[in-house]
């Protein structure tokens, strides 16, 4: 079995410099980080090849049912759109204390790990106030204001989302909440222009527009910048509404949208707040089904600009 | 004298006049300025400061909107890019091997075939150690992570989950539960 | 709307779909899905169940696809024994209670102690995923049980008579008994049970139960002076209070000896006792069992198998143990799991159907037949 060598900035006990965790198993040859941009990987020509599923399959003498065809789809260019960088965050707006959530606090009830804690305390705090504090942990960022509590995971393992809030509010059982925001992100981008210009007319259609939009001798004037819908299922009766954006922010690259999904549950109201427990509990019982929700929904324009 | 809004956390004072008049903190060359966010509490550096009745204690920042959209902004130097994950349960744990084994679920396939794979422990980091024991639940992740420098790498993580504690009030709860059912059934 | 139900075969033969007639009895032995399951038909269209497993990817218990593949309606169930509280062993015994909605319920007293519900209760929120909590299921049977009213289920121990003897149209009484689990077992298990319960602070973490199963429910039929013995998943330790020991020592249990076997724990060792076969059985009893795979281990091992034999020649497996093809996955995904895992399996429940028949009454030998993956004992490796 080939081993892949260590990067010299990472060791194997402590994963990944920030803080990410996880074990290298593929560098170049000499053990240095490449330098060129993203690379494709090696052909069969240059390294040997092995394919576990053969391997298994003659050990066993049953058939190999691996598909060769989805070992590349990494390092595939986008040729319609494509859905990237998803993240969530989670919301909770209610009376806080943000002086609580210290990097000490947060290890000691388990919440962060030691060395995501250390990390925070050497590089991770931006401001800690009685009004607001926001510190970075690694992918994560907690930003805690006096009415709002807020945890941004932008990258793997996203269910941090889930227990991180889920943890602290089992703890701070009795602070008042009011309502709870489960946040799915994602960005979508596309490399056809045209695609991408139809995919703006089939979410809002330019011809009611007549001038505003489309000048002389039908010239594009602008388009579509961003769309907001609202759905309110009912499916359980905290779950109020749920919110999708398309944004095609000004500081973004053409051709690149966020995408939002906002999954909105109200427990009480600012004035008869609920409580940090039944906040918990709610995102216990109905995290999965809103982030089954909202990754369906997602997928949903991705589709709607496939086939613009 | 103070003036309570009732809540239980940190003393804090009504709010000064108008929401929406803008404050100018005098400390030092911070350049924050903003008109405060209704509730919030705008103190004079000065201790002996008082008006309207209102004491002022000290100074707090109030942070500008868009000093509040910077804080919400997370930059990452580096990304996974999932292609299998699986939430894995320990079911043993041999020490003299260093060794685990783990029952394992298809997080990418859902509904597909469980697993059973025994896992190296130095591959659980020093993050995590803590977490491994029998029954503790982790993700297991295969995949690429891409680098802002431009590398990429293909990478394997198991990331235990942190998860709340049993507290005296769950314990409680489930208690009473116990003895709900044993009466319903009469086996008090 | 609810899911097309799937037949619990792929391709159910007439023969499959046949029912028994009302003066035929039945076992069917279905395994291992996650768990096995027993179906005993008495005659006259009643039936009683023992555990509950599903198939791979089905949510139905697969006691109720087998049901509705013969087209029996569930309420002819008139019994359900529970001698499983994990997971793992017992899926789908919640919809199973659920459907067979006139059945009585038998399991040990141990189940609806406080202490047991309280465990069950405290461990049902790991917040996982996609796994299992390990007592999910055990705990929606009791919350089904209770919806329904069914609060007096019979309780399971030693040399307990649940029934019988019950009058038939065959004419051939019948009379169902569990001898086990002993009163030893159960002060054991509850023993075990308080000192699993976590600790104020602890990380939440998922039941991961003992392989040993201490409430094992043994239940032996008579029909006539026929018998029919199910073995459950007792093993025996070499303590007269508990296991085989203890059922063989006890005066109280019926004595005709049984002409179908259901062999205990899969065929292993640990549930083998030579004294069950030379003074439960008859000669050359009818023995089935359900497999056992789990990763790497798998039961009934070479030896068990070539024991077994010794005692009887007709010897059947609901299942085999031949290996499993991998999963189908992407390239570098097998690379990585070779790299990181020191061993990777899949588990892949193989149903199969063990099914005997017979006049009751009668001495005509039972009738075999096999179904899916199941198999002559001999051939099961």
């Amino acid at each position: 079995m080939k081993q892949g060598k260590r990067l010299s900035v990472k060791t194997r006990d402590g994963g990944y410099a920030d803080g990410e965790g996880g074990r290298v198993t593929d560098v170049d040859a000499d053990g240095a980080p490449p330098l060129t941009t993203l690379r494709p990987p090696r052909s069969r020509a240059e390294r040997p090849h092995r394919d576990i599923g053969t391997e298994i399959a003659r050990s066993t003498g049953l058939p190999n049912r691996s598909d060769s065809a989805t070992s590349t789809r990494a390092w595939k260019e986008p040729h319609v759109a494509e859905l990237r960088d998803t993240s969530l965050s989670t919301v909770l707006l209610g009376r806080f204390n943000p002086l609580i959530f210290s990097p000490e606090w947060l290890e000691v009830n388990n919440i962060i790990g030691p060395e995501e804690a250390a990390s925070a305390r050497e590089s991770g705090i931006e401001v800690m106030a009685p009004n607001v504090t926001s510190i970075n942990l690694g992918s994560m960022k907690l930003v805690v204001e006096e009415e709002r509590f807020v945890l941004i995971v932008g990258d793997e393992p996203l269910v941090r989302a889930r227990d991180f809030p889920v943890t602290c509010f089992s703890l701070l059982r009795h602070t008042p909440v009011y309502a709870v925001g489960l946040n799915y992100n994602a960005t979508l981008v596309a490399t056809d222009p045209d695609k991408w210009d139809r995919f703006g007319d089939v979410l809002s259609p330019k011809e009611p527009w007549g001038n505003f939009l489309t000048g002389p001798e039908g010239a594009r004037l602008g388009g579509l910048r961003t769309l907001v819908l609202e759905q309110r299922l009912g499916l359980d009766d905290r779950w109020t509404y749920t919110r999708l954006t398309v944004d095609a922010a000004e500081n973004l690259p053409r051709m690149h949208a966020k995408v939002n999904i906002n999954n909105h549950f109200d427990l009480g109201g600012a004035d008869k707040p609920k409580s940090g427990a039944e906040a918990y509990q709610l995102i216990d019982e109905l995290w999965n089904e809103a982030m089954e929700r909202s990754r369906t929904l997602t997928e949903k324009v991705k589709a709607i600009a496939d086939v613009a | 004298m103070w003036l309570e809004n009732g809540t239980s956390t940190a003393l804090r004072l009504s709010t000064l006049g108008s929401t929406s008049k803008e404050v100018a903190p005098n400390i030092g060359d911070v350049a924050l300025r903003a008109a405060p966010p209704r509730g919030s509490v705008t103190l004079d550096a000065t201790i002996d400061h008082i008006s309207d009745g209102v004491r002022i204690l000290e100074q707090v920042l109030p942070v500008a909107p868009l000093q509040l959209a910077h804080l919400h902004h997370l930059q990452l130097k580096s990304r996974l890019e999932v292609l299998q994950s699986w939430e894995g349960i320990v079911i043993d744990i041999d020490e003299e091997r260093g060794e685990f084994k783990a029952r394992l679920s298809d997080l990418t396939n859902r509904g597909g075939d469980e697993s059973e794979a025994i896992f190296d422990k130095r591959d659980v980091g020093a993050n995590e150690i803590d977490l491994l024991r029998v029954g503790g639940i982790f993700q297991w992740l295969v995949g690429y992570r891409k680098h802002s420098y431009g590398q990429m790498e293909r990478v394997s993580a198991i990331v235990f989950r942190r998860l709340p504690a049993w507290h005296a009030e769950d314990l409680a709860r489930a208690q009473s539960e116990g003895e709900a059912i044993a009466a319903a059934f009469g086996a008090d | 709307m609810k899911a097309k139900r799937l037949p619990l075969l792929s391709a159910p033969t007439e023969a499959y779909q046949r029912p028994p007639a009302p003066n035929e009895i039945e076992v069917t032995v279905i395994g291992p899905g996650f768990g096995e399951a027993v179906l005993c038909h008495i005659g006259d269209n009643r039936w009683f169940l023992i555990d509950s497993c599903v198939g791979r990817g089905a949510g139905e218990s697969a006691s109720l696809s087998y049901l509705a593949d013969i087209g029996v309606d569930p309420v002819n169930v008139f019994l359900i024994i529970i001698s499983h509280w994990d997971d793992d062993h017992c899926r789908g015994m919640a919809n199973l209670v659920e459907c067979c909605a006139k059945a009585e319920t038998a399991m040990s007293q141990a189940f609806v102690k406080k202490d047991f519900a309280a465990y069950v209760a405290t461990y049902s929120s790991p917040l996982t995923q996609q796994a299992r909590s390990g007592v999910k299921e055990i705990r929606e049977t009791l919350a089904t049980l209770i919806k329904t009213g069914r609060t007096t289920p019979k309780l399971a121990g030693p040399d307990r008579r649940l029934y019988g003897p019950l009058a038939s149209g065959h004419g051939a009484p019948v009379s169902i008994w569990t001898l086990a689990p002993s009163d030893e077992e159960y002060d054991r298990f509850l023993a075990w049970i308080a000192n699993e319960m976590p600790a104020i602070g602890e990380t939440r973490r998922v039941v991961v139960p003992r392989i040993r199963n201490d409430l094992s429910v043994v239940v032996q039929v008579t029909i006539g002076d026929d018998a029919i013995l199910f073995g459950g998943d007792l093993e025996e330790e070499g303590n007269p209070l508990t296991g085989w020991s203890a059922i063989l020592a006890s005066a109280g249990r019926p004595l005709a000896p049984a002409t179908l076997f259901k062999i205990p724990h899969h065929g292993s060792s640990t549930g083998d006792h030579p004294s069950v076969w030379n003074q439960m059985l008859s000669a050359d009893p009818l023995a089935i069992l359900a497999p056992f795979r789990n990763g790497k281990v798998s039961l009934p091992t070479t030896n068990d198998v070539a024991r077994t034999l010794k005692y009887t020649t007709q010897a059947y497996a609901s299942t085999n143990l031949r290996g499993i093809a991998p999963p189908p996955m992407d390239r570098v995904v097998q690379k990585a799991i070779q790299e990181v895992t020191k061993s990777f399996t899949t588990i892949r429940p193989e149903l199969g159907l063990v099914r005997a028949r017979k006049i009751a009454g009668s001495n005509t030998p039972w009738a075999i037949e096999l179904f899916g993956g199941a198999t002559e004992l001999r051939q099961v490796r």
